[in-house]
């Protein structure tokens, strides 16, 4: 008989390790439907949290952008029927809208230090106005009493009252306004009336324009002509020098039209019998009725019919049909969903992940770290309560690289069907919390789809890639241990 | 391994295919340690039968660790065809454990969730026979050990005899040239104990296979040729068993 030779095990393929791994797996199946569940959810968790961040930066910004439209039309009309109010020309030169800024300049006439002297003495007034809004308030009141900062600083020109004025102010003891009472002075003997003569200019200026795109029209009213803006409106508005965009001109028509039809509703429905007929209907005191919440009544094609009807019994034009009520209604309901949406702030220009909000960030690097000691834990304890298992495959005459594979694709494998199943997960869940936070809205977070396929392939990646390497390091130690050590490891 | 001489004789002339020099095992550390094996000197010769008998305890079950190369001593050395197990590669070490030895493990090691039959083919998947051959080298062996009925029961279907049988057939199933059986008929009824120990019996005599198996079966003297009693982790003494027969005769049946 022949000696036992010391040979080399036989090197299993990675095809038949495969197919070990997965008859491994249909084995244990229900051990590993948990470990793919929590493989899925911690990946779900990222997906959502990604998915979630990325449609709602988009959905912000796209209502911001909407809201900024239907704000630009609006303030497109109110120019064009009547030129800024004084007190609105100098906040808006101490503003940085440039748009506005390029009208002024256009109708001021005023020269470029000249401008440039009035929008700092604007700024300086703000400055000057926020300055003393922080007073504490017994010090407010010696100061300003109940004078506008307009007054004062129209008194201040007098030296004694300026002397009163710096006096009261260190007994106060704060800090001087804009740090210094010689700055003080200036403003208000030499940059105040430059900034006052500019103003006057450029309401002067925008009378003028005003006039001049009237007589281009016979005279036509500011809302007729927005309502339905004739051939070349825009050419002539911009000869007038109103800084225009002709991308809001086709909507102008419609928003001037809606524009006036609420305010003639607004009117309507407060007239006592129309607001008796909505206060029975919808079950509240008369005196409650408002457009607002009539409006928001009227939310489908019954109540549109009968609101219909009350205004037009109530004598109203009959242009409010039905559907034009519903309409209404529905672009007042979106007006409010915007502005939920939008948020306070002004959305970031960049796009991605990367653009994401600071918070949203760390939040999502926050799941980030759930998903990895999720996945590792899950891989970790199939690995070690498989301990004995992988002793009797080393008894046996498994090597130690077939369990180590053995135990990579079966991760690999979990990882991806996991993977798959949280992204899943993810995003629906994502999706249906959009959908509440957002409503309709969620339909303008087109633009974020690129970035939700790119999360959702680095999420996968990072599920599919996270299971491996956790499981890399377990079975490298159950694989190199002798088997019967291996064996005595609980 | 290139220096492994082909046979070894040993000092009575037979070759020595397993031969531990001093080997010694502690279990734990300090307070704890645990003396399992204290300096076991001994060889077993190529084809014999030799029964390794001693009270529990004694570290029966830990020199079979030793001699199958499954546990590494804590002192001496292990040679396997007068090579030192210590010394190969691990591919090496899994073909000897794989192809060469068969093991059949006091607590049977059946893999909990795969069928008789799945269980007896991992050992030939790891030698890499093809599937369908593996699966019918494993039904002739299920059937060896009376299971062929019962090849798709998992070892929680089955009772502790029954399981024995599935862990004996998985130790034949790559024709091993070496038999380490750790009890393998104390959960048997007499009559399959005895059957077992007829299967033994034959592969040692037809096929040349070494066998070492521990028990406190008697009957294992019939079979036999010689019988190393352990005690306290030491090698008390080794018989020719037909020295032995003779005393059995007169003691009857007592038990160990
Ligand atoms: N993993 C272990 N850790 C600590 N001590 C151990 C371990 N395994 C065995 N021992 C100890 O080593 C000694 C020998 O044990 P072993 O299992 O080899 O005995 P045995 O002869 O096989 O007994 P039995 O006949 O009951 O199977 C015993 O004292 C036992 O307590
Ligand atoms: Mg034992």
């Amino acid at each position: 008989m022949k000696p036992i030779e010391a040979k080399n095990q036989v090197r299993l393929g990675p095809a038949r390790c495969v197919q070990l791994a997965l008859s491994g797996m249909s084995y244990r199946m229900f051990r590993s439907m948990i470990t793919i569940s929590i493989l899925a959810l911690a990946v779900a968790f990222l997906v959502h949290m990604l998915v979630y961040g990325l449609v709602s930066h988009e959905t912000q910004t796209a209502a911001y952008h909407e809201l900024q439209q239907s704000r630009q039309m609006a303030q497109i009309i109110t120019r064009l029927t009547r030129p800024d109010s004084m007190r609105v020309v100098l906040d808006q030169l101490a503003d940085d809208d440039d748009d506005v800024l390029a009208e002024y300049r256009a109708w001021s006439g005023v020269d470029g230090p000249t401008f440039d002297d009035a929008r700092q003495a604007a700024q300086q007034v703000r400055d000057f106005d926020r300055y003393l809004g922080q007073l504490p308030e017994a010090g407010r009141a010696a100061v300003v009493g109940d004078r506008s900062t307009a007054e004062l600083l129209e008194r201040l020109r007098d030296p004694e009252a300026m002397a009163d004025f710096t006096q009261t102010v260190e007994n106060l003891a704060v800090a001087p306004p804009l740090g210094g009472y010689d700055r003080l002075t200036e403003l208000v003997n030499e940059r105040r009336p430059i900034m006052i003569e500019a103003a006057r200019q450029i309401r002067q200026g925008h009378r003028e324009a005003i006039r001049q795109v009237r007589a281009a029209y016979d005279n036509r009213a500011a809302r007729a002509l927005a309502a339905a803006p004739p051939a070349g409106f825009g050419q002539s508005l911009r000869d007038a020098g109103f800084a225009f965009d002709d991308g809001v001109l086709p909507g102008l028509e419609a928003f001037a039209d809606r524009a006036d039809d609420l305010a003639t509703l607004a009117r309507l429905v407060v007239t006592p019998e129309i607001r008796k007929a909505v206060a029975r209907q919808t079950d509240v005191a008369p005196a409650d009725v408002s457009l607002e919440q009539t409006l928001l009544y009227v939310d489908n094609d019954r109540r549109a019919r009968w609101f219909s009807q009350t205004l037009i019994d109530g004598g109203a034009d009959p242009r409010f049909t039905p559907e034009r009520v519903l309409d209404l209604s529905e672009q007042f309901a979106r007006e409010r969903q915007l502005q939920a949406a939008a948020g306070p702030e002004a959305p970031t220009g960049e796009g991605g992940i990367l653009g994401l909000p600071t918070r949203t960030k760390w939040l999502i690097a926050l799941s980030f770290l759930v998903c990895v000691v999720g996945v590792a834990n899950a891989m970790l304890m199939s690995v070690t309560e498989r301990f004995t298992e992988i002793a009797t495959m080393k008894c046996l005459g498994a090597m130690d690289i077939f369990v180590m594979m053995m135990f990579v694709v079966e991760a690999m494998i979990q990882g991806i069907i996991g993977g798959i199943i949280g992204i899943v997960l993810g995003v629906l869940l994502a999706g249906l919390r959009g959908g509440v936070e957002y409503g309709g809205l969620l339909a303008n977070a087109g633009d974020a789809l690129a970035d939700v396929g790119i999360a959702i392939v680095l999420s996968l990646i990072v599920g599919m890639l996270l299971a491996t390497v956790a499981a890399v390091g377990p079975s490298f130690v159950a694989a190199r241990l002798a088997p019967m050590e291996a064996m005595r490891v609980d | 391994m290139s220096e492994s001489p082909a046979t070894a004789p040993s000092s009575d002339g037979k070759a020595v295919i397993i031969r531990t020099l001093g080997v010694k095992k502690v279990y734990g550390e300090g307070e704890a340690a645990t003396y399992a094996l204290q300096g076991v000197d001994s060889s077993i010769h190529r084809g014999e039968f030799i029964a390794v008998m001693g009270p529990s305890g004694s570290g029966k079950s830990t020199f079979f660790n030793m001699i199958g190369a499954l546990d590494s001593p804590s002192g001496g050395r292990i040679l396997i065809d007068e090579v030192d197990v210590a010394q190969l590669s691990a591919s090496e070490l899994a073909f000897l454990r794989c192809q060469k030895i068969g093991y059949i493990f006091q607590s049977y090691n059946l893999i909990r969730y795969m069928t008789a039959l799945e269980n007896v083919t991992v050992p030939m998947a790891f030698a890499g026979v093809s599937p369908e051959e593996a699966r019918r080298r494993g039904m002739n062996l299920l059937d060896l050990v009376g299971l062929a009925d019962r090849w798709d029961h998992r070892p929680i279907e089955m009772s502790g005899g029954q399981q024995q049988r599935v862990a004996i057939a998985r130790s034949m199933c790559n024709q091993p040239k070496i038999l380490l059986a750790d009890e393998p008929t104390a959960n048997l009824d007499l009559k399959t104990g005895q059957d077992i120990l007829e299967i033994m019996q034959r592969i040692n005599k037809e096929r040349g296979v070494t066998i070492v198996c521990s028990t406190h079966d008697h009957r294992l003297l019939a079979v036999c040729d010689r019988i190393m009693w352990v005690r306290d982790g030491t090698i008390e003494r080794v018989e020719e068993a037909k020295d032995i027969k003779i005393k059995v005769g007169s003691i009857g049946g007592e038990e160990h």
